[in-house]
C-alpha cells in the first residue's frame, strides 16, 4: 500500500479509531486541531487526506460516539469542537482490545521464519 | 446497547437529513477555516500565499469530493435518488395518460388472473389439509383383482379389521344426501354415517363440545360449523344439545366441528353413527385410516392385503387391498386442473407483458431524445437502467394493485360457483403467500417491461441526438417490435388452440348420440324425508301416485323416475320409464 518514501496510507476503518483515541487523550478538538495531533503522533509516517477527518467525525457523531458543539479556537475564530461521549469511550475500549489482538497475531505471523 | 446502535445511527442520519442545509454550511465553514490555518502554516514556513493555498488544498484532498461525501452521509442518497426516479417516472407516465392507463390495465389483467389462480391453488391444494399429520392419513379399500374394482368394507367387519391391522387405525364412513329438519326450512344436505373412532383417526377436535366416539345406533350427532350457525340463527341459543332430525331419526347435537373440517367432503353437515342393524344387512363403508407411529405406506399395504385375504377364507385369492393418501383422494382430481390453469394464466401474463412492452416501445421512440440528452449530460448507464426499471415497476405495481381488486371480485364469484364442486372452495382467499407470489410476478413483469423499453430507447438514442430525429422508428426498435408481435401471436395461438380444443370437445360431446333426447325434458331431484332411497319395488304405490300427478300437469307428456340421470352410469341401476300407456321396466 505504501507508495514510495516509506509513507503509509491510512487503513480503511482505522481513522475512526485514531480520531476517538485522540479525542479521549487530548480532550475536545476542532477538525484542524485533530488533523495536527494525528500528524504529530504518526511522525509523518501516515499519508492522510485531512478532509477525510471530517467524514470520520460525521460518522462518529451519527453513531453517538462523539458530540459536537460550537466554541472559540485559539486564534478566536468560531469553530466546531468535538468531544468523546461515554458510548464513545466504551467503543474505543472494545476496539482497542480488538486491534491489539490482531496486531499481536499479525506480528507473530510476520515473524515466522523457515527454521522456526 | 449494540442492538440499538444501527437504530441510533439511522435516526441521527435521518435528523441530519432534515438539517442538511445548515449542516453543510457549517461543514463548509469548518473546511474553509481548516484550509486557512493550513495555508497560514505554510506561509509562516516561508511559502508564498498562492503556493501556500495550493499546498493546503493538496494536503486536504479533493475539497469538492469531501463536501459531497459529507452531504451524502447526511441522508440516504440511494433512497433519495430512487425517490427522484419515482418522481421522474410518475411525471413521464402522467404525460401520456392513455398509454399509461392501457399498460396498467393490461398488466392488471395479467397479474389479476394469475393472482386469482394462485389463490385458488393455495386455498385448495397447497395449504395443508386441516388434519394433524395429514400425510399419515390413508384410504384403504378392497380390490377385486379380476376387474380392479375397489370397494370399502362391510360395516360388521370393521371391528375385526381394526383388530387385525397392525400398522393402521381405521374408521368407516358412508355419505349420502339426506333430509335434515330442525333448522328452520327443511335442508337437503350430505350426511355421513361413521363407524369406529372416526374423529379420533382424523385427529380433529370439535370447536364446541367433544366429538364422541359414535357407537352403532348412537342418538348423538356431530354437525358442521355451517349447520350450527343455521341452528343458532333459527332456534337461538347454542347449537349444542339441540335436536336435528335426519330422515326419521332424531339426534342430539353433541359437538360442532371447525369450519375447515369437511371429511369426506366439504359439503357434509352432519355426522351420525351407523344404524344398528343385523350384520347381514349392514352396508358397505369406505375406510379412512391413520398410520400408527413408525409405520410406512408400504407396510400398511402389506398389512391390508394380509387382512383382506384372511377375512375372505373362500376365494381370497381374487382379492387384494389398495392404499391411497387421503390428500390424493380429496384433491387428486383437482391438481391437474389447477396446474393447467396456472400454466395458461402464466401465458396470459407473458402476452400481457409483451403487449405492454410494445406500448412502451412505441412511446420510447418519443423518449429516445430524452435518453440521448441524459446520456450526453453524463447520466451513467446505471442511472438510466434504474430509471427505466423504476418506471416498469411503477406500471407493474399499479397493475398489481388493480389486479388484486379484480382477483378479489373474481374469487368471490369462484367461491360461490365452486362451492360443493371444488374442495375447500370457500376457503379460497388472497392470503399473504398469494400476495407475495403475486409480488414476485409483479417484479418480473416490471423488470421485463422496464428493461425492454430501455433497451429500445437506448439503442436508438445515439442517432436521435445526432440527427435530431424524433419519431422515425429505428430498424432495431422495429425488429424488436416485430419479434414481440410474432411472440404474442405464437402465444395467443397456443392459448386459443387450447381453448378451441376444449370448446370443440364439449361441442362434440353435445353432438354425440347420447341415447336420449334431452330437449324438452325437465328433471327434478326427489328426496324423501324418511329414507335416502326410493325402493323401486317397495314404494310402487308412492311412485305410481307421484307420476300420475306429475303426468296430470299441463304440458307434461311423459314422466319417469330413476336413481341416476343419463349420462351418469353406475354398475347397478334400475330405471323405470312410465308412459301414458303403462309401465315398462328397462
Amino acid at each position: 500500500m505504501a507508495i514510495g518514501e516509506g509513507r503509509t496510507d491510512v487503513l480503511q476503518g482505522t481513522l475512526d479509531l485514531m480520531v476517538l483515541k485522540t479525542l479521549e487523550v487530548m480532550g475536545p478538538q476542532h477538525g484542524y486541531g485533530l488533523a495536527r495531533r494525528i500528524e504529530q503522533i504518526s511522525d509523518d509516517v501516515l499519508r492522510l487526506n485531512e478532509g477525510t477527518v471530517y467524514a470520520s467525525l460525521l460518522r462518529l457523531r451519527q453513531q453517538g460516539w462523539i458530540s459536537a458543539s460550537w466554541g472559540r479556537s485559539e486564534n478566536n475564530r468560531r469553530a466546531k469542537f468535538y468531544a468523546i461521549t461515554g458510548a464513545g469511550r466504551r467503543r474505543l475500549a472494545a476496539q482497542t482490545e480488538d486491534w491489539e489482538r490482531i496486531a499481536d497475531v499479525m506480528a507473530r505471523v510476520l515473524r515466522l521464519s523457515p527454521d522456526s | 446497547m449494540t442492538v440499538w446502535r444501527p437504530v441510533i445511527a439511522f435516526v441521527s442520519r435521518l435528523r441530519d437529513r432534515f438539517a442538511r442545509h445548515r449542516l453543510s454550511q457549517e461543514a463548509d465553514q469548518e473546511i474553509a477555516m481548516h484550509l486557512d490555518l493550513l495555508a497560514a502554516r505554510y506561509v509562516s514556513a516561508g511559502a508564498s500565499p498562492a503556493e501556500a493555498r495550493r499546498m493546503a488544498r493538496a494536503k486536504f484532498g479533493g475539497v469538492t469530493q469531501i463536501k459531497e461525501s459529507l452531504r451524502d452521509q447526511m441522508g440516504f442518497p440511494m433512497l433519495e435518488s430512487i425517490g427522484h426516479d419515482l418522481r421522474c417516472a410518475a411525471r413521464s407516465l402522467v404525460r401520456q395518460p392513455g398509454v399509461t392507463a392501457l399498460a396498467v390495465g393490461i398488466l392488471a389483467l395479467g397479474l389479476g388472473v394469475n393472482t386469482a389462480v394462485l389463490a385458488v391453488a393455495h386455498g385448495t391444494l397447497w395449504r395443508p389439509l386441516p388434519y394433524p399429520d395429514p400425510d399419515r392419513l390413508i384410504t384403504v379399500s378392497q380390490v377385486w383383482l379380476e376387474d380392479g374394482s375397489e370397494s370399502g368394507v362391510r360395516l360388521d367387519q370393521l371391528d375385526a379389521w381394526n383388530r387385525q391391522l397392525r400398522t393402521v387405525r381405521v374408521a368407516g364412513h358412508d355419505t349420502r344426501e339426506r333430509v335434515v329438519r330442525g333448522a328452520g326450512p327443511t335442508l337437503v344436505t350430505e350426511v355421513a354415517t361413521v363407524a369406529g373412532d372416526f374423529f379420533g383417526v382424523l385427529g380433529v377436535p370439535a370447536v364446541h363440545g367433544v366429538a364422541p366416539r359414535l357407537m352403532n345406533g348412537d342418538s348423538r350427532a356431530v354437525i358442521s360449523a355451517a349447520l350450527s350457525r343455521v341452528l343458532e340463527k333459527e332456534n337461538g341459543g347454542s347449537a349444542l344439545g339441540q335436536t336435528v332430525t335426519v330422515g326419521e331419526g332424531r339426534y342430539d347435537v353433541a359437538a360442532v366441528m371447525p369450519a375447515e373440517f369437511g371429511f369426506p367432503s366439504a359439503n357434509v353437515d352432519v355426522w351420525l353413527a351407523a344404524p344398528a342393524v343385523a350384520p347381514e344387512s349392514s352396508g358397505w363403508y369406505q375406510v379412512v385410516g391413520r398410520l400408527r407411529d413408525g409405520a410406512t405406506f408400504a407396510q400398511a399395504r402389506e398389512d391390508a392385503i394380509r387382512v383382506v385375504r384372511e377375512n375372505r377364507d373362500a376365494g381370497g385369492d381374487g382379492w387384494s387391498a389398495a392404499i391411497g393418501s387421503v390428500e390424493e383422494a380429496l384433491l387428486g382430481e383437482l391438481r391437474p386442473v389447477v396446474r393447467v390453469s396456472i400454466a395458461a394464466t402464466l401465458l396470459v401474463l407473458v402476452v400481457a407483458c409483451s403487449n405492454t412492452v410494445s406500448l412502451l416501445i412505441g412511446r420510447s421512440v418519443l423518449r429516445r431524445r430524452e435518453f440521448a440528452v441524459r446520456i450526453a449530460l453524463g447520466s451513467g448507464m446505471g442511472r438510466l437502467v434504474r430509471a427505466a426499471l423504476v418506471e416498469g415497476l411503477a406500471l407493474a405495481t399499479g397493475g398489481f394493485v388493480l389486479g388484486l381488486a379484480t382477483a378479489g371480485v373474481g374469487l368471490r364469484l369462484f367461491a360461490t360457483a365452486g362451492a360443493g364442486v371444488v374442495p375447500r372452495a370457500d376457503a379460497v382467499a388472497i392470503e399473504l403467500p398469494v400476495v407475495l407470489a403475486g409480488l414476485v410476478l409483479t417484479l418480473l413483469a416490471g423488470v421485463v417491461c422496464g428493461g425492454a423499453s430501455l433497451a429500445a430507447a437506448v439503442r436508438g438514442s445515439g442517432g436521435a441526438l445526432r440527427w435530431g430525429t424524433v419519431a422515425t422508428g429505428s430498424r432495431t426498435a422495429g425488429r424488436l417490435r416485430a419479434g414481440l408481435v410474432a411472440g404474442q401471436i405464437a402465444l395467443s395461438i397456443v392459448l386459443l388452440t387450447g381453448a378451441g380444443l376444449l370448446v370443440r370437445t364439449v361441442d362434440r360431446l353435445l353432438d354425440e348420440e347420447s341415447g336420449f333426447e334431452p330437449r324438452q325434458a325437465l328433471t327434478a331431484r326427489l328426496m324423501l324425508a324418511d329414507t335416502p332411497f326410493i325402493h323401486g319395488m317397495a314404494d310402487t304405490a308412492f311412485v305410481d301416485t307421484l307420476l300420475e300427478r306429475v303426468r296430470g300437469l299441463p304440458g307434461v307428456q311423459a314422466a319417469g323416475v330413476g336413481s341416476l340421470l343419463p349420462p351418469d352410469d353406475a354398475p347397478l341401476s334400475v330405471l323405470f320409464v312410465y308412459n301414458r300407456g303403462g309401465r315398462r321396466q328397462l
